[in-house]
């Protein structure tokens, strides 16, 4: 909070630089009969008199709110800073904190220029005049920031000061407490044209393996008692043996798809939208470029969030509002490792037919064991390895400078190669993420399994 | 320095301009105390070290020794009691106080509303032209000064500026 010695109009340097010229000018100007001096320092006499004659008094009501409540990551948001008009001010401004993955929209073109510790200096912060027009009774001051990475981030504290005339007093700068914004994750590009392996539902996009109403062509068959005349296929039935022939389709069915998304861990330094992801930004991204691609597809879909801070659960469900919803819980998602718990007695809320994508950076033992339990189920799996750089196809370098780190980290992927084998030994398939088509492959050979068999 | 350094750099173009006035302010007042025969070469030095300062950081005690180191020179460095150079010497110091009273209200990163820059130009013209009245009234003066009177216009002066600083400190005290 603002200390009370903020939160009211106080004399500024440039007062006291004025009061200090003409008091020590003045009587020197006039003992030692020096009407030069007199002239020096006349400008500073009338400043003086002007910035007392219109000095403010009464404290203005102050108010920081945002102009969205969510954005998508990469987005622009404005923070909107609401002062009360008061007699005397003359400049109203205010500045934002800098936070992290929070940049200023600079209003002109700048450079880049890093401050002491190497970070960009914000460009967040606005003068309005005030003696501007009003918004609602009050004068504002907006502020346009950009996020950079999903999430829940902190817009602010966002200081706000005011000056009177010739700058003589100012009000503040006075802290106003920062707001949280959800960032949704920007999906990354997703595109799979392979169908889900085990369609189960009464409607859907999906190929049923059962004849039924539907768009997918199955065969040619004689004609039965119940059959829809606009079914007869007239060419084959004027063709052959008097018989009629009608076609017969496949039943379009949906299918649940159940996300797990493993955030025990965040491996790597993220940069952003724009910049490298961190394991944890390819997880989260992913599960929602795949959440998007089901439910576009009239599919059902499931979250479930691994992690010891945030256990968070979506229910199946379709639409786009559901996708939101998704998104939505996906920004929240915040690392932390589950101590103490055996993966075997986690309820993941996931039944037969299920299509279970596990997105996971396969570092914790943990995850591995929960994609090998709900195999050995029956249930098809895909895990998605989020720790492998999707340009680069290897997976991320430790960051730590302490050679026996770098050691242990070097040990800790060897093991992790070692259990990603044992895994697709009990036929779980392990893919890295690499966009659109990502999944295909994966999901045929999964629908043409059918049974218990395994994938290489 | 660093960060006033970094603070320079960043800065908006209208947060330039207005340091710049400010800096053109003391470089005006260093060619007039020069113009009107006072100084050496330190006060001179003194002089430009302070204006540099006085861009970098507007907002600090660097100002205030400026004007302070300003008028303590052309006291002891010009002999009095008139000379042309003195309005723009004043002017200078104007643009000193004002230019740098502007850069300090307002975060260094921002661009200023035209309708500020305006406001500010406007008010300056007009102490401006108090400041030419104030410097002709003083020529004035002293060409037809004779002497008589003695101390009575400096203790009338002194009497004077006591009464307005005693109102000034009233006025103070009565709005805390």
């Amino acid at each position: 909070m603002s200390s009370s010695l903020d939160d009211r109009w106080r004399p500024t340097p440039a007062l006291v630089r004025a009061v200090a010229l003409v008091v020590l000018t003045v009587p020197v100007a006039l003992l030692w009969r020096r009407p030069d001096l007199l002239v020096l320092a006349a400008p500073a006499a009338v400043v003086l008199a002007w910035s007392v004659a219109t000095r403010p008094r009464q404290v203005p009501a102050r108010r920081l709110a945002l102009s969205h409540a969510q954005v998508r990551e990469g987005e622009q948001v404005l923070a909107l800073v609401d002062v009360e008009p008061v007699g005397g001010a003359d400049l109203l401004a205010t500045a934002l904190s800098p936070a992290p993955y929070v940049e200023g929209v600079p209003l002109e073109r700048q450079g880049r220029v890093d401050d002491e510790d190497g970070l960009p200096v914000l460009h967040a912060s606005a003068v309005e005049d005030a003696h501007g027009p009003l918004v609602g009774g009050q004068r504002r001051l907006l502020v346009g920031v950009r996020v950079t990475r999903w999430g829940v981030r902190r817009i602010g504290p966002a200081q706000v000061a005011a000056a009177s005339a010739w700058g003589s007093y100012r009000w503040g700068p006075v802290r106003l407490e920062p707001l949280g914004l959800r960032v949704l994750p920007e999906p990354t590009v997703f595109d799979s044209s392979a169908p889900a392996p085990r369609p189960r539902g009464l409607v859907g996009a999906h190929r049923s393996a059962r004849p039924g109403e539907g768009t997918e062509f199955a065969t040619l068959r004689p004609f039965q008692v119940g059959d829809r005349l606009r079914r007869i296929h007239w060419p084959r039935s004027t063709r052959g043996d008097g018989e009629l022939y009608v076609t017969s389709s496949y039943a379009d069915q949906d299918t649940h798809v159940a996300l797990l998304v493993d955030a025990h861990y965040d491996l790597g330094r993220s940069g952003g939208v724009k910049g490298r992801a961190s394991s944890l930004d390819r997880s989260v991204r992913a599960a929602g470029a795949i959440a998007e691609h089901f439910l576009q597809q009239g599919d059902r879909v499931s979250l479930r969030v691994l992690s010891a801070r945030t256990p968070l659960t979506v229910p199946q469900g379709t639409g786009k509002r559901h996708g939101v919803r998704i998104l939505d819980t996906l920004c929240r998602v915040v690392p932390g490792v589950v101590e103490q718990v055996d993966p075997r007695r986690v309820h993941l809320g996931v039944d037969a037919g299920t299509l279970v994508v596990m997105i996971s950076a396969l570092v914790s033992p943990d995850a591995v064991t929960q994609a090998a339990m709900l195999a050995r189920r029956g249930l098809s799996v895909v895990v998605v390895d989020a720790l492998v750089d999707p340009e680069e196809g290897t997976v991320v370098e430790s960051a730590e400078r302490d050679p026996l780190a770098r050691a242990a980290w070097r040990i800790r992927m060897l093991e992790r190669d070692r259990e990603i084998r044992a895994v697709q030994a009990q036929g779980v398939p392990v893919v890295p993420w690499l966009g659109p088509g990502s999944l295909d492959a994966v999901l045929r050979q999964l629908g043409r399994r059918r049974g218990a068999g395994r994938l290489p | 320095m660093t960060d006033l350094w970094t603070d320079l750099r960043s800065a908006s173009r209208d947060q330039l301009l207005v340091r710049g006035a400010a800096l053109v302010g003391a470089l005006l007042f260093t060619l007039s105390f020069v113009a009107a025969g006072g100084g050496g070469a330190v006060s001179w030095t003194g002089l430009v070290v302070l204006s540099l300062l006085v861009v970098v950081q507007p907002h600090t005690i660097a100002p205030a020794l400026f004007v302070v180191f300003a008028a303590a020179s052309w006291w002891v460095g010009v002999d009095g009691p008139w000379h042309w150079a003195l309005l723009p010497a004043a002017l200078g110091l104007m643009l000193v106080h004002v230019g740098t009273a502007l850069a300090a209200s307002v975060p260094a990163q921002a661009p200023l509303p035209a309708s500020v820059l305006r406001r500010w130009a406007l008010r300056t013209g007009v102490v401006a032209a108090v400041t030419v009245g104030v410097w002709g009234a003083a020529g004035a003066l002293v060409a037809l000064a004779t002497g008589a009177g003695g101390a009575v216009p400096g203790i009338v002066g002194l009497a004077l500026a006591g009464g307005c600083l005693v109102a000034y400190l009233r006025h103070v005290g009565s709005s805390s």
